[in-house]
């Protein structure tokens, strides 16, 4: 067979299976692998024989397009997706996140640290808090949680809480990404970026309750701080991860040890999205209800608390 | 030296090149992303106005989805491309020549944060241009690779053989598989050069051209390469 006839007499399947990769249609689905595995036949006998450079990359080409349409074909999975989900949540998670403990640990004291550090060190020197903070954002923090300030009060309409859960999404995202970003530098941006946010929120929280403004305070951040705040060490810890490979590889390459550093960290990532959005339902259409008494916006905050940490401590251990 | 060609091989037994997509194709398909979110973020706030306070926590979110969520979106669920990437052609997989999943999507943009650093995405181009296969951070971390896709369609108007038949002439020496494939490809992409230019090349072949001169040892090439085509 010389190389007209080899061309002419698969001319058809190989288009025939073009059609399929790109359309996707139509061939019979279960075809096409078993096609796919004869054109790559093709190709390499084409190739022993030194044909044509033209029919050479033509076939090469239905080649790659036909390993994408079956490697990239997606089997139904027999779970629901609620299911996965459910399931990733309660079990894979935790187990994941205690295997990766001193990154959580260590992401943890970085952020908790400073911010219980500024809280209680502005408890005894109260103009401390003009060296963290700048007079500005004070002022206008002041006036968000002022006892005296209607903005809390009951008229607040649900239409404005889809817009703070908005704002809230796209803020705290942005903090969660800054402690994931900053990983690939050597792991230094996580760290300032916990740093930052620590010495800030506890500078913050640590003045409003010495001027006598924690009983709105308090009860604005209880409901939502747990999965929030865990969010945030959740992305330092991922962070920390991609940095500590880079900083110590081990008997790996740095590229190497990146990629596998890399592939646990995504489980944390999913972890932290999951918790920074349930923190922003919570922080839109509870925690800003001023009709809510203290007292149950404490409890329901020390219930979420308890949750999350049974979560993380518990979830996942009596195995698959 | 760089190669844009990176050789996987497949559990079918071929082996296949991908061809790397450097700065200026990633840069332009960014650009058309760029652009196409600019404009559905600008005429977002018309849809949203009549719903009032819910619109704007809606414009907030949609923003959220638009410049955080899209690449991972569309590079999960539409074969590794985002439109501006589809638009140029070219596609996220992974370094193994399998195409993307979601935690490699989502770390490679997940850390995009990193390499727009300071401005401009410096961070990214200098990661580009010290890596062998252009890959950025959140490429080096998600362990992926950029390539042009082809169609597995011959596009149309391509070039085809001879629009005559020749008569085949059977080589006067042997010639070796480098030498047959210089010859095929002389006879292929002779229709896209000019005149001059084929008599030039075809008079470097000296001993199979011998003694020829302009056209006459075009043809002679062209019959060559006919009795190549037609060999067993």
């Amino acid at each position: 067979m010389n190389e007209i006839e080899f061309a002419a007499r698969h001319e058809a399947e190989w288009s025939e299976l073009a059609t399929a990769v790109e359309k996707r249609s139509a061939t019979d689905a279960r075809e096409v692998p078993r096609r796919f595995r004869r054109a790559v036949a093709e190709l390499a006998v084409a190739r022993d024989r030194q044909y044509r450079t033209s029919l050479l990359d033509r076939l090469h080409a239905l080649v790659v397009a036909a390993h994408f349409a079956v490697h990239g074909a997606r089997a139904g999975t027999r779970r629901s997706a609620i299911g996965t989900l459910w399931r990733f949540f309660v079990e894979e998670f935790p187990a994941e996140a205690r295997r990766q403990w001193p990154f959580l640990a260590a992401s943890a004291a970085t952020f908790f640290g400073p911010f219980l550090g500024a809280i209680v060190a502005l408890q005894f020197f109260p103009d401390f808090v003009y060296y963290l903070v700048s007079p500005d954002a004070l002022a206008n923090f002041q006036s968000m949680y002022d006892p005296a300030n209607p903005r809390f009060g009951a008229g607040r309409e649900v239409d404005t809480d889809v817009m703070m859960f908005g704002f809230y999404i796209a803020n705290n995202v942005r903090i969660d990404l800054q402690c994931l970003a900053g990983g690939v530098f050597f792991g230094l941006g996580t760290l300032a970026a916990l740093l930052y946010n620590g010495i800030f929120l506890g500078a913050i929280a640590g003045h409003l309750t010495q001027i006598g403004y924690g009983r709105v305070f308090w009860g604005f951040v209880a409901g939502h701080s747990a999965p929030e705040l865990l969010g945030v060490v959740l992305s330092g810890a991922a962070g920390l991860m991609i940095g500590y490979a880079l900083v110590a590889p081990g008997r790996v390459s740095r590229m190497v040890a990146l990629r596998e550093r890399g592939r646990q960290a995504t489980t944390l990532i999913y972890g932290a999205a999951l918790f920074t959005s349930g923190a922003a339902v919570i922080e839109a259409f509870w925690s800003s209800r001023a009709s809510i008494p203290f007292e149950a916006k404490l409890a329901f905050g020390a219930a979420t608390a308890l949750l999350t940490l049974s979560l993380l401590f518990l979830g996942g251990r009596r195995g698959p | 030296m760089i190669d844009t060609l990176k050789s996987v091989s497949l559990p079918e037994g071929a082996e296949i090149t991908l061809r790397l997509a450097g700065p200026l194709p990633r840069a332009l398909a960014w650009f058309v992303d760029f652009m196409l979110r600019l404009f559905l973020t600008a005429s977002l706030p018309a849809l949203f106005t009549w719903l009032g306070k819910a619109g704007e926590g809606a414009y907030f979110l949609a923003i959220f989805v638009m410049w955080e969520l899209y690449p991972i979106l569309f590079e999960a669920l539409w074969n590794g491309a985002t439109p501006g990437k589809k638009a140029l052609g070219i596609a996220v997989v992974n370094a193994d020549g399998t195409p993307l999943r979601w935690p490699a999507a989502i770390l490679r943009n997940v850390l995009r944060a990193a390499d727009m650093l300071p401005i401009g995405y410096m961070v990214g181009l200098t990661s580009m241009a010290m890596d062998r296969q252009f890959r950025r951070l959140g490429d080096l971390a998600a362990g992926t690779i950029v390539i042009h896709r082809e169609a597995a369609t011959p596009r149309k108007g391509a070039r085809r053989g001879q629009a005559q038949p020749v008569r085949p002439l059977a080589p006067a020496i042997a010639l070796t598989a480098l030498e047959q494939r210089a010859v095929l490809d002389f006879a292929e992409r002779r229709a896209t050069w000019s005149a001059e230019r084929g008599e030039e090349l075809a008079g470097l072949a000296a001993p199979l051209v011998a003694g020829l001169e302009g056209p006459a040892a075009v043809a002679r090439l062209e019959a060559v390469a006919a009795a190549l085509v037609e060999r067993r």
